[in-house]
């Protein structure tokens, strides 16, 4: 598991690049958001936290709600 | 009784991943203090329709698997305030209505499982002091019948090498009180539980169509984890006149979670597409493993409408204490859980999506203005699928 954490982070160390802001239009794309849609990624991570035991640990606690409600 | 649910809150920092360096941005127009506007409004309706089995559940027969049928019509709004240029508040209300949820004896006092309204607030303010730091204060409420929720984060993004990187930290607690079911219907009273969680994250230009991100989050829960009204298939005493009844579902009273996410995002400008990929390892004390991997293709026709299709597979190790039938031996301290949740299993996710940009200038102009539709299946391995559709609106003003 460690191999592999390194590999990825030296992967992206390699990959760095300085983009000046006037080039980063394809950045800009709705599409290129990390979250793009945040009401869908609220919906279907509720959907996986009620059904999936692996839920939890993506920047927000877990707990609230009885489980059943999607 | 049926349940009337207050509104609600819970807070979310925005995920870090929120505060990628975007090659966007738009400078917010100078404003002066105190000029509050509304600068965005999103809306969803989804409904989900799910069907299959579960060993925790007591519609089937007293060995189980029991009915996991039930539907949920979930209503959801996101508005965005600003306040001036250095203030933004994401205000979410999130409502459900379920029925049949999984019926069980709790039904035989309440109906909270068999039609149950659940709703949420959640603001989420957004302060930039500076043009390379974001502070977010996360706040919120939730409320479903028998239990009441709240939580509170905060979280910091600090925005380096010319904003083609950034690194962030959040910090997030939730606390949970309901009342404690048994199996039976019978009541005990108030229990609670509350969640402490962690995070670091790192997001990264790689190049000019290109994004990476990675987070680190650490969650621990205390307190009466279990669902109180699940139950267990076990043997009866010897002596009993039945070979076999329901015992109730007992977990640890606290559970440390881990989970590593990876993310990249690659744009096609020869073909308007953007692909990503993303990949989340997660492990807990309980027992659990899990990898989980997913695939997104967007592909845009014209600057106006695209198509998204999707992928997401999830496998995962039990827990260590899970079982189908409890041995007459087994003590009743003892750990022990049926929840197919909790079980060892695979999780297929396909979902189409087509949106179009209500506004002349499609995607260049942010992707604000929008209506979309969108499907999705999940289907697991041991027993259950969900069907998810959903609409989508949204508007900036």
């Amino acid at each position: 598991m460690s191999r592999w954490c390194c590999a990825l982070l030296v992967l992206l160390a390699a990959g760095c690049a300085i983009v000046p802001q006037n080039r980063r239009q394809y950045l800009a794309d709705p599409t290129m958001q990390l979250v793009e849609a945040p009401l869908e990624a609220r919906a279907m991570n509720k959907l996986y936290v009620s059904r999936e035991a692996a839920a939890g640990g993506n920047a927000r606690a877990a707990g609230g709600g009885c489980g059943c409600s999607n | 009784m049926r349940s009337t649910l207050a509104a609600i809150l819970l807070v979310t920092l925005t995920p870090l991943s929120n505060a990628a360096p975007r090659g966007d941005l738009a400078e917010p127009t100078a404003r002066a203090d105190g000029d509050w506007r509304i600068e965005s409004a999103r809306m969803r309706f989804s409904a989900f329709f799910q069907d299959g089995e579960g060993y925790q559940s007591q519609d089937g027969p007293v060995t189980g698997p029991g009915g996991e049928k039930l539907t949920v019509w979930q209503p959801n709004l996101e508005f965005t305030v600003r306040q001036d240029d250095h203030w933004r508040h994401d205000v979410a209300v999130s409502v459900d209505i379920v029925t049949a949820a999984s019926p069980d004896a709790v039904d035989a006092t309440s109906s909270s499982s068999r039609e149950n309204e659940a709703a949420s607030v959640e603001v989420t303010t957004h302060a930039t002091p500076t043009a390379h730091d974001l502070w977010a204060l996360r706040y919120g409420v939730h409320v479903e019948e028998h239990l009441y929720s709240g939580s509170v984060g905060v979280a910091y993004t600090r925005s380096v090498a010319d904003d083609n990187a950034s690194i962030g930290a959040s910090l997030n607690a939730v606390v949970d009180r309901y009342k404690e079911f048994l199996p039976d219907g019978t009541k005990h009273g108030w229990t609670g539980r509350s969640g402490l969680n962690g995070n670091v994250s790192l997001t990264q230009i790689l190049s000019r169509t290109t994004l990476g991100a990675l987070t680190y989050g650490v969650t621990l829960q205390q307190g009466t984890l279990q669902q109180t009204w699940n139950s267990v298939p076990a043997e009866s005493a010897a002596d009993a006149p039945k070979p076999f009844a329901r015992r109730r579902e007992l977990l640890p009273d606290h559970r440390w979670r881990h989970a590593f996410d990876g993310e990249v995002a690659q744009h096609i400008p020869l073909t308007a597409s953007t692909a990503r990929a993303g990949y989340r390892f997660y492990f807990d004390d309980f027992g659990v493993l899990a990898h989980t991997g997913s695939f997104t293709l967007y592909q845009y026709f014209g600057p106006r409408f695209y198509l998204r299709a999707a992928y997401r597979y999830h496998h995962q190790t039990g827990i260590d204490f899970f079982t189908t039938l409890v041995r007459r031996d087994v003590d009743a301290g003892r750990y022990v859980a049926a929840d197919s949740d909790l079980d060892a299993f695979g999780a297929h996710d396909v979902g189409l999506k087509a949106l179009y940009y209500l506004h002349p200038l499609g995607r260049l102009s942010g992707g604000l203005d929008y209506v979309d539709v969108s499907y999705s299946r999940y289907v697991r391995t041991n027993g259950l699928h969900v069907d998810v559709g959903a609409a989508g609106y949204g508007r900036s003003f």
